[in-house]
């Protein structure tokens, strides 16, 4: 049995935060961790000015997903995230993967796949 | 001086002091639309409420003086200033300033509906030809100079008994900044991601303390709408402060009942109990006045699901529901409501009541669909989707609410 499991970390738009749910919850993942981050890729920042004096804001506000898969589900919610995503405009957002050693459910201490 | 001369004066001075007081009340409930606006809007479009609503606001002063005003009334402005003063302690010019406290109300009740997707330069000249134009022509039917719908001595008093009568304009104002703004919405469609594959998905209000300030800074000032609408000081009236009250309390306690004690309906019911009993204030019974209120505020609770859930209309702060149904329902109560057998003072005509607010509705939406039609088919009414996405606070303004708070 494949017990190995991955990490998906999707930085996107906020105001793709409803289609990214409804993506996750179609394709049946049932836990996720939301943060509010803010940074910048390639695009940088924008300026905005406050009553005539300019200022260059180079980080943006994003949400992330944080999601624990077993690996053999990762390439359909990696294309689901793109799809639910994805507007086309630049500053739409980067998925990383990352391998996790272990899980563990802290209420009964079970560990491995069981626990996500 | 002698004694006439000085009571003369004084019944002057007194006439301009109490419309002065009335104008700077309304003036105050401005304040209450762009926080009514600004709290009900998400974090990136605050600025842009903000910033229309006052700036609708000079807009409509200046073209409210130059033509509005001349328009409704006949009365011009353009003498040398002595002349402009006359004998009377400048009662036109305070007239004026009362007046544009309403005429400024359309953009304001507008601006509402057609929140966080709207260009900044069509919604200002839109406003402002609704403000020189629209209104004052429908005004002047009613209240000013046109001898047709509202006096005495009209087309509608000579059919059917009584003028169309709308004392404080739930028709004038609300029913026709409703009605201008409903063609707007639908011209505009609605906000991305409000609509998604026949799903309605609600874009979360930013604030309720700020909805809650602009509500109560509404309230507070409708009674300067309300009451210094007797235009002098010896027609004040003790019945249209009470009317006032009663309608607020019956459209706020009847959008408790109804929105299991949502806050932001409560607030509104307020104002639609408001919105409804203006026409009628001087003519009803305050429990009458009770339960015109609390109608308005069953009509706007209901009116609001139905207009954004059904309908799929998505009207940001429900406008055509608080001032356009609600403002039309007043109209009509006064010609139920204001007839001696159901204790009212009598002297209106529910036909004429029906017809004035018909004519009401047909002059805002007919004005409406071509102003902006033009503008849309010309120079577009719409931000961009990027634009729309990024927020109108820094697609417009370049700037947000909260700049401290940015890294």
């Amino acid at each position: 049995m494949d017990t190995n499991m991955t990490m998906i970390q999707c930085v996107f738009k906020g105001d793709r935060l409803y289609e990214v749910q409804k993506a996750m919850e179609d394709i049946g993942v049932v836990g996720m961790t939301i943060w509010e981050v803010k940074g910048h890729g390639r695009q940088k920042g924008h300026i905005e000015h406050y009553r005539g004096l300019v200022t260059t804001v180079n980080l943006l506000p994003k949400l992330m997903l944080e999601i624990v898969v077993p690996e053999k589900d990762v390439e359909e919610i990696v294309t689901a995230l793109i799809t639910a995503a994805r507007t086309g405009d630049i500053g739409d957002g980067k998925i990383f993967l990352l391998p996790v050693a272990d899980t563990i459910r802290v209420r009964t201490g079970e560990r491995g796949p069981e626990a996500v | 001086m002698n004694a006439p001369t000085g009571l003369t004066e004084l019944v002057n001075a007194g006439n301009v002091f109490f419309l002065l007081w009335g104008a700077v009340l309304i003036f105050s409930m401005h304040a209450g639309f762009a926080f009514l606006e600004a709290g009900s809007v998400r974090k990136k479009n605050i600025v842009n409420a903000l910033t229309k609503i006052p700036t609708d606001w000079a807009v409509s002063t200046v073209v409210y003086f130059v033509v509005g005003f001349p328009i409704s009334y006949g009365i011009t402005f353009f003498g040398k200033a002595a002349g402009l003063i006359g004998q009377d302690s400048g009662y036109n010019l305070a007239h004026f300033f009362f007046l544009l406290c309403f005429a400024a109300v359309i953009p304001a009740i507008i601006s509402g509906g057609v929140a966080e997707r709207m260009k900044f330069g069509p919604q200002v000249l839109a406003g402002a030809i609704f403000v020189g134009f629209a209104y004052p022509f429908f005004e002047g039917l009613v209240w000013g100079h046109f001898n047709v719908l509202g006096s005495d001595t009209g087309w509608l008093a000579s059919a059917f008994g009584a003028g169309f009568h709308d004392y404080a304009g739930s028709v004038v104002v609300h029913a026709m900044g409703g009605w201008l703004a409903l063609p707007g919405i639908l011209l505009l469609g609605p906000r991305m991601g409000r609509y998604v594959n026949g799903d309605s998905r609600p874009l979360q209000i930013h604030s309720v303390p700020f909805v809650a300030l602009g509500s109560w800074l509404l309230m507070v000032g409708w009674f300067g709408f309300n009451v210094a609408s007797a235009a002098t000081l010896p027609t004040i009236s003790g019945l249209v402060a009470a009317n006032s009250l009663l309608a607020m309390g019956g459209g706020l306690l009847s959008a408790v009942l109804i929105s299991k004690r949502d806050s932001v309906f409560v607030y509104n019911g307020a104002l639609a109990g408001l919105v409804a009993v203006c026409a009628g204030s001087d003519k009803m019974h305050p429990l009458a006045a009770l339960a015109v209120g609390a109608i308005a505020g069953i009509i706007f609770v209901k009116g609001f699901l139905w207009a954004n859930e059904k309908l799929r209309i998505d009207d940001v702060l429900g406008v055509w529901p608080l001032h356009g149904l609600c403002g039309a329902w007043g109209g009509i109560a006064a010609g139920i409501f204001g007839y001696e057998a159901l204790g009212g003072i009598g002297g209106v005509s529910f036909m004429s009541q029906l017809v004035g607010t018909v004519a009401c509705i047909a002059v805002a939406v007919t004005a409406s669909f071509i102003v902006y039609g033009i503008i849309k088919a010309t120079y577009g009414i719409r931000l961009t989707p990027q634009e729309e996405m990024l927020g109108s606070d820094l697609a417009i303004h370049s700037g947000k609410a909260y700049p401290e708070e940015l890294i």
